[in-house]
């Protein structure tokens, strides 16, 4: 912000000289040319971390699950189902982030664009994972495919989650076209293999005026496509719940309540996201404090929706209190999980909702404090969802032992799901030291159409 | 995984060894009648060798390790018996909570506690009113909210009426359980008691032995109305069990259902006993109806005893 | 000691004499069907050695999958020998399209058990088991044709965009000059 080249530029954005261009693009380049000692060591932690799990989950596979896991027949989903939702949420922040603010020309979106993108893909390929980490038999998996049938939500979920990672890596890679012929360009003393990666991903990219209309036209369509289809995945997956005789669950207003919270979530991690890069790769004059005013102000918005969709979901069962919704609101208000689920509406839903309001908190450090609280109120709230309805079935839970009646996640459960968070940030980590994190182009382009206000702030 | 390879490998063996009619003296063991039931013919032959020396053909039912006892294969457990819907009907007031009709299924279907495929539940429909004891079990829904929902077809309505599983098909989504509001089905999480019991009981013949043994590793299992004993006109394991009487089990089409010493015109006995379904308002049309808890024969006692207390 | 004696000897006495009597007369029964006023009759007439007796409880039944299904109450014969029942018209059938109709004596004091099948038109057809329809609950072959339908428009509506986007990106393959030269 106090970078005299922009000040300078506020006035003259006309004379974006090539030498500015190129102090850009090594800026930009940097987090890829050089990995710090930090940046070693945090990789070498997520792996660890990721490896703890696939020991975890050779353990779940070939011992007794009844031992490993603490699933039993009533609590039959836990914390995999709840992890998978959350993930799938997740991945909705590629929609918000960077497709809604590209077609309602929120310029501000342009730094932001990648970063949502990745974390998108590799949140739903995560998505996968836990789910299959939840099944009895993952070795049939293909009998989806061999199988499937088509009246089945969950081949609903497998049909749109997979359009849905084709559509984002698609729509990841276009725009990465460009960077990539800059990477091959101006990277220096990197492997040859990575070079010739560049190269060749970057289809002979030369910059013509009709490889423009080209590349604008596919990012075009593709932005369309990826909003329907990143409302549906959430829906299908609120579907899983809905489309079952649980009352818990019996809600016409599911799915619209799963987007929502998964825009108020998309919102949080960004804000988390922006400012770990920003510290990390240093790109302060990228991702600049305008940007967490701007995703302060979404994140009061998204919370407040959040909240219109909680009211419905809770409190207008909670008046009617029918016989078949009091055992499982009974037990969130005032019962078992009462202290869990006030916590995360108050944490989840009115700290978000009331704190950015004032601008001392939109500063970067309060705002991604509050959003760090958020993410974790948010896979909570997933958790909630799943867990108490399993347990609060319509015929009561009479004579089984005492394992069958509550239930906690295993050890072998919580090290798989921290494993499937760490291979999500390693997914974003590994590709944010090959890519480009922000789109070089992106950016200047927004710079030389005058849109100052992408990376700048009055 | 591994067992069950086991199992089909065994099988493959065990016929091919009657059909060559080799040195399978070991397996005629003639199948022993239980409760006087005598087994129907299959119409399969096989050689087997006797005693004093000479190859003989015999029906596959006399024989203890024919086909019709192997747990089914995955074409048999899609067709219906034909020309057949089976129903229930659960007189409760009869139910005593005795229990027999849980142990006799585990027996049948070689479980062991704390999974029951048939649960009695204590209910009481408010303060003011007497509580009662209600066997449950799969309802074998008409429109069943579980097949509605499973991914690959392990689930199905068969034409008798009967939900099944295909355990080979089964994917272990558990979508199924989530979906059914009467909480009828059970996830063979692989137990180490119930591994070791089904491994030790692979070859035994328990009484009302029902063919759907319990699910593989990883998979769903639920009440089967005990269709192999209903597809040779025997009654299934709880109905037999019962020492009440409470169980009445029969054939839609026929229009008469029997607890095996009673035997009832189906339509006569609804309609002049209040017949009703659980949980109607949600459309799963169950084909088990209830007969409300009046006149019972029995005072109502708490159950004393928590059965299922062993993790 | 010796009470518990003679109440085993007497035990045996009366079992026995039991037994005699069964094995002394033999009771044949024969069912035939008659219909007044169009009232269906089923009527069992009871014989032992080519006479008929009277006072033996006959029960009438119907062959179910299951079990026998009886019908009315038990009925004692009268002088002709005849037990006399009311048959219900709205018995369905079974597989084979007939009922099969039992008639049986049991354990009676003098004549033991006896009974006799016989078949009988006396039904309604069996409704027939509908076959499996297209439904949402119904298998994989039974989807709605609807529901297929909407499905495939979507996914090949999606899909084809998707394809569509991947070939525009050839295009700047294609178009790239320095990739013509390396070529």
């Amino acid at each position: 912000m106090k970078d005299p080249r922009i000040l300078s530029e506020k006035t003259t954005y006309e004379t974006f000289t090539q030498e500015e261009y190129m102090e850009m693009k090594s800026d930009l380049l940097r987090p890829v040319q050089t990995i710090g000692k930090w940046g070693k060591i945090w990789i070498a932690f997520l792996i660890m971390v990721c490896i703890a799990g696939v020991v975890a989950y050779y353990i779940q596979e070939t011992r007794s699950k009844y031992v490993t896991v603490s699933l039993r027949d009533y609590t039959m989903w836990g914390v995999y189902i709840s992890n998978f939702v959350f993930f799938v949420a997740l991945s909705l922040i590629g929609v918000l982030m960077s497709a809604v603010l590209k077609l309602t020309h929120f310029e501000w979106y342009r730094p932001l664009s990648r970063i949502a993108e990745i974390i998108a893909v590799s949140a739903i390929m995560l998505a996968g994972v836990s789910i299959v980490a939840a099944m009895g038999r993952p070795d049939r998996l293909h009998y989806l495919f061999l199988h499937g049938r088509i009246q089945s939500p969950i081949v609903w979920d497998i049909i749109v989650i997979l359009t849905y990672i084709t559509a984002s890596l698609i729509l990841l890679f276009i725009p990465l076209i460009p960077s990539l012929s800059t990477c091959s360009n101006h990277l220096h003393n990197k492997p040859k293999w990575q070079m010739r990666m560049y190269e060749f991903l970057s289809l002979g990219w030369e910059g013509t005026p009709e490889q423009w209309k080209v590349l604008k036209k596919c990012i075009k369509i593709l932005t369309v496509l990826v909003i329907p289809l990143g409302v549906s995945i959430h829906t299908v997956t609120a579907w899983l719940f809905a489309t079952t005789l649980r009352s818990e669950w019996d809600s016409t207003n599911f799915g619209a309540y799963f987007v929502s919270g998964a825009f108020l979530l998309g919102v949080a991690a960004m804000i988390v996201a922006v400012f770990v890069f920003r510290k990390a790769y240093k790109l302060e004059n990228y991702l600049t404090p305008m940007h967490f005013d701007k995703l302060g102000q979404a994140l009061v918005l998204m919370s407040c929706i959040y909240i219109y969709f909680n009211v419905n979901e809770y409190l207008v069962p909670a008046y009617k209190m029918s016989g078949l919704h009091a055992n499982h609101l009974l037990s969130v208000f005032i019962g078992k999980d009462a202290p869990l689920y006030w916590s995360v509406v108050f944490f989840g839903m009115f700290v978000p909702a009331i704190l950015p309001l004032f601008k001392a908190m939109r500063k970067p450090v309060p705002l991604t404090v509050i959003a760090v609280v958020v993410v974790i109120a948010a896979w909570f709230k997933r958790y909630l969802i799943v867990i108490p309805g399993l347990a609060h079935p319509y015929m009561p839970i009479q004579d089984v032992p005492k394992s069958w009646m509550h239930y906690s996640p295993s050890l072998v459960e919580m090290t798989i799901v921290s494993a499937t968070f760490a291979a999500m940030m390693l997914i974003v980590t590994i590709f944010s030291r090959f890519f480009p994190i922000i789109s070089v182009w992106e950016v200047a382009e927004g710079k030389l159409e005058g849109k100052d206000e992408i990376i700048n702030y009055k | 995984m591994e067992s069950e390879n086991e199992n089909n490998g065994r099988r493959k063996f065990l016929k091919f060894g009657l059909l060559a009619g080799g040195a399978t003296i070991a397996s005629i063991g003639i199948q022993k009648n239980l409760l006087s039931e005598e087994k129907p013919l299959t119409g399969k032959k096989v050689k087997v060798l006797t005693a004093d020396g000479h190859l003989v053909e015999v029906d596959s039912s006399h024989v203890e390790h024919h086909a019709s006892n192997d747990p089914y294969t995955a074409e048999e457990i899609r067709k219906g018996v034909e020309g057949r819907k089976f129903i229930r009907v659960i007189d409760l007031s009869r139910c005593a909570n005795e229990r027999k009709c849980v142990e006799g299924c585990q027996k049948a279907h070689k479980i062991l506690a704390p999974v029951e495929y048939l649960k009695v539940k204590r209910m009481q429909d408010s303060e003011l009113t007497s509580p009662y004891w209600m066997p449950t079990m799969c309802f074998h829904c008409d429109n069943p909210p579980c097949t509605k929902v499973c991914p690959v077809d392990a689930t199905f309505k068969r034409t008798d009426g009967i939900v099944a599983i295909d355990n080979d098909r089964c994917i272990g989504c558990k979508f199924c359980m989530a979906a059914c509001p009467y909480s009828a089905r059970t996830f063979n999480f692989g137990r180490p008691e119930q591994k070791k019991f089904t491994e030790a009981n692979k070859d035994s013949i328990p009484d009302n032995y029902c063919r759907t043994s319990y699910a593989q590793e990883g998979t769903v299992a639920k009440c089967d109305f005990c269709t192999s004993r209903c597809e040779q006109g025997l009654l299934p394991a709880c109905v037999v069990e019962c020492p009440n009487g409470a169980i009445f089990h029969g054939d839609e089409l026929e229009d008469t259902v029997t607890n095996g010493e009673d035997t009832f015109r189906l339509t006569e006995l609804l309609r002049s006993r209040a017949g009703y379904r659980l949980f109607e308002e949600l459309g799963t049309k169950p084909r088990v109806y209830y007969l409300p808890p009046v006149k019972r024969q029995f005072p109502f006692e708490e159950a004393t005893e928590a059965h299922n207390t062993q993790e | 000691m010796k009470k518990s004696y003679k109440i085993i000897i007497f035990a045996l006495l009366v079992a026995f004499s039991k037994i005699a009597s069964a094995q002394d007369y033999e009771a044949s029964l024969k069912i035939d069907y008659t219909t007044e006023d169009s009232v269906k009759y089923c009527v069992v007439h009871a014989t032992s050695s080519d006479t008929s007796i009277s006072g033996v409880e006959v029960k009438l039944y119907v062959k179910r999958l299951f079990s026998l299904l009886p019908i009315g109450d038990g009925v004692s014969t009268d002088e002709e020998g005849n037990a006399k029942f009311e048959f219900p018209g709205d018995i369905p059938a079974d597989l084979n399209g007939k009922i099969e109709v039992i008639a049986k004596v049991e354990d009676d004091e003098n004549y033991g058990s006896a009974e006799v099948h016989s078949e009988s038109n006396w039904c309604v057809p069996r409704k027939q088991v509908a076959e499996l329809e297209r439904s949402l609950s119904g298998s994989r072959e039974n989807a709605p044709i609807y529901f297929i339908v909407v499905s495939n428009l979507l996914l090949f509506g999606i899909w084809g965009t998707i394809i569509y986007v991947v070939l525009q990106l050839f295009k700047i393959r294609k178009t790239s000059k320095h990739l013509a030269k390396h070529k």
